[in-house]
């Protein structure tokens, strides 16, 4: 197991590495070593480095491991293997931000941000709160609640992209819509990272609680959790670190739904280090994702064409192995 | 610590299911609780707990309402195994058990470093410290109960309540986790469960209460005179006029009789 971990965190700094290296204007590794000691006096590969690719490297290392961990949560949480950080509607909601950004706010970046960010956010509040309206066993109302709420904001996205320019700003929504990081600088790596900090370390705090919350409500309940406060916690960190990532990214799929199945697979399954494993894991998952994003083809194409080809295939692979070890039947 | 209910109406939604309730209970012997399906059991139980607050009447433990003790301190008092238990994901046996710890451990600090200690030593006392290893979702009903029962000795409660734990039990497995029960509660624990068979009631318990319309109908204890020949007239007005005591070597059991055969 700890073997398996430093493999992990080698391959962590590898990838990253590599997505300082690849891009239009290709680093190589010794490029990197002299721009780090100082000794590069070639400006342009300096710029490169430290104003585009590492500020953009950075982001999408936290971002792949918020997103992880914010599926981890919500899947122990449920005890639902299926439920990606979506759930409670907190993407359509950053769209819905997003969009109107766009499209009312000339798409100034920082505006674009702050409403996608909040939007995100109201939405999983609003789902919570109709949860608690509708009473009933607590879980499932607050799935539902998610649903209502993705399926309202949906159509508050169509409407809005109804009304939007053809020829520019739909086209606008659409890329927002499948993601990129292709404007990441360091203002929204810095943004991205406190707020994702802030969200780990609610969470980190809580994790052990969390664990005692995969009993289901009664035993927790019995085992002294403050089983309210503590799903509210949980809600609110995985909905910040996932609002976090997309109100700069767009909408980045599957990322937080296969990840916490890869590291079960590849680590066995045990709460507290799934926990940090998820992190690393959807890290360079989608570091590799937008590495090949900006590399394939000439023109960059959107994250989300790559995380769901990636997820997809990972999925098949994952329900033969369990058809093999013969899991599909039992029922877990 | 003593449990008791005050003239407790429970509600849920807007429907009554307990109506002007008393009890008390010291946590000594076996009371093992009767009463069909939907009559209320689990909810008095989980009033017991704080889970349901009344609408009406008190719950006192100790003499103090229950809504005034903080999570721990309950926690560290009362264990709870309910019926309808969710299978955890990714949790071992002994992972499960090491969870008595929790409620002796900070919110934010990991109860494994001693639960997992303890957890191993109570599987081990309980004779299943091979079944440690394995994931929970692989183990069988039977072994699940025995795996709770290791969790609550870890928890060391005084008290320790069981919703229907003899469910899903087969015949002997049945008989085997009652056993256990009884040295539970020989050890000063109050043990206090939800039964359907009256005839393992009769057997095992020392208290048996009939929960009936809302509120309890009987309570015998097995010292007092008459008491099986009570229970059976209790049981008639509840399941009906069917329920007939026998007696065997010594042994009692319900049996349901009818006029003519199917």
């Amino acid at each position: 197991m700890r073997k398996k971990f430093w493999i992990m965190i080698v391959i962590w700094i590898g990838t990253f590495m590599l997505s300082c290296c690849v891009g239009r204007y290709d680093l190589s590794m010794t490029d990197i070593g002299q721009i780090l000691l100082g000794w590069c006096d070639d400006a342009m590969k300096c710029n490169v480095f430290w104003r585009i690719r590492l500020s953009r490297t950075f982001l999408v290392a936290v971002s792949g491991g918020a997103l992880a961990l914010a599926g981890f949560v919500y899947q122990s949480m449920f005890q639902n293997p299926l439920v990606s950080p979506d759930v409670l509607g907190v993407s359509s909601g950053c769209s819905v931000g997003a969009i109107t950004a766009l499209l009312f706010f000339g798409g100034s970046a920082v505006i674009s941000q702050a409403l996608s960010f909040a939007a995100g956010l109201a939405v999983v509040a609003l789902s919570v709160a109709l949860a608690q309206a509708m009473g009933g066993r607590k879980l499932y109302s607050l799935i539902l609640a998610g649903i209502i709420l993705g399926a309202l904001s949906n159509a508050v996205i169509m409407t809005l992209k109804y009304g939007a320019d053809p020829s520019r700003q739909l086209a606008a929504i659409e890329y927002w819509l499948m993601g990129s990081f292709h404007t990441a600088n360091w203002s929204d790596g810095i943004v991205a990272g406190l707020l994702s900090l802030g969200a780990f370390l609610l969470l980190f705090l809580l994790r052990w609680q969390l664990k005692l919350l995969i009993l289901g409500g009664e035993e927790a309940f019995a085992l002294g959790v403050r089983v309210l406060p503590v799903r509210l916690g949980g809600i609110l960190g995985a909905t910040v670190l996932t609002a976090a990532v997309v109100s700069v990214a767009g909408v980045v799929s599957w990322i937080g739904l296969i990840v916490p199945h890869m590291v079960r697979m590849i680590f066995g399954e045990r709460f507290e280090d799934n926990f940090i494993q998820s992190v690393f894991c959807g890290s360079i998952l989608l570091m590799i994702a937008d590495t090949l994003a900006r590399s394939i083809f000439t023109a960059e194409i959107p994250i989300s064409i790559l995380t769901s080809l990636i997820g997809a295939i990972f999925l098949v692979v994952f329900l033969l192995t369990r058809r093999k070890e013969g899991r599909w039947s039992d029922g877990d | 610590m003593e449990i008791e209910l005050r003239q407790v109406s429970v509600f849920l939604g807007e429907r009554p299911v307990l109506a002007e309730v008393n009890l008390r209970l010291l946590p000594e012997g076996v009371t093992m609780l009767l009463g069909r399906n939907g009559a209320g059991k689990t909810t008095l139980m989980k009033t017991i707990l704080g889970r349901y607050r009344p609408k009406r009447g008190q719950v006192l433990l100790d003499g103090r309402p229950v809504e005034q003790w903080t999570a721990g301190e309950r926690s560290r008092r009362i264990a709870y195994i309910p019926q309808e238990r969710e299978i955890p994901m990714g949790c071992t046996a002994l992972e499960y058990a090491a969870m008595g710890q929790a409620p002796y451990t900070p919110f934010y600090k990991n109860y494994d470093k001693i639960g997992l200690k303890e957890g191993a030593a109570a599987l081990e006392e309980l004779g299943i410290a091979a079944l440690g290893a394995r994931q929970m979702t692989r183990l069988s009903g039977g072994e699940k109960k025995l795996v709770a029962i290791a969790r609550t000795r870890v928890q060391k409660t005084p008290w320790l309540i069981l919703d229907e734990p003899t469910a899903s039990l087969d015949f002997t497995r049945e008989h085997h986790f009652l056993r256990l029960l009884r040295k539970e509660s020989q050890k000063g624990r109050g043990v206090f469960l939800t039964i359907h068979n009256p005839s393992l009631a009769v057997q095992y318990a020392d208290r048996i209460l009939v929960l009936g319309e809302k509120s309890i109908l009987g309570d015998f204890c097995r010292e007092k005179d008459g008491f099986p020949r009570r229970l059976e007239e209790c049981l008639r007005q509840i399941y009906g006029p069917e329920i007939l005591l026998t007696e065997q070597e010594g042994r009692q059991a319900l049996l349901w009789k009818e006029e003519e055969h199917v």
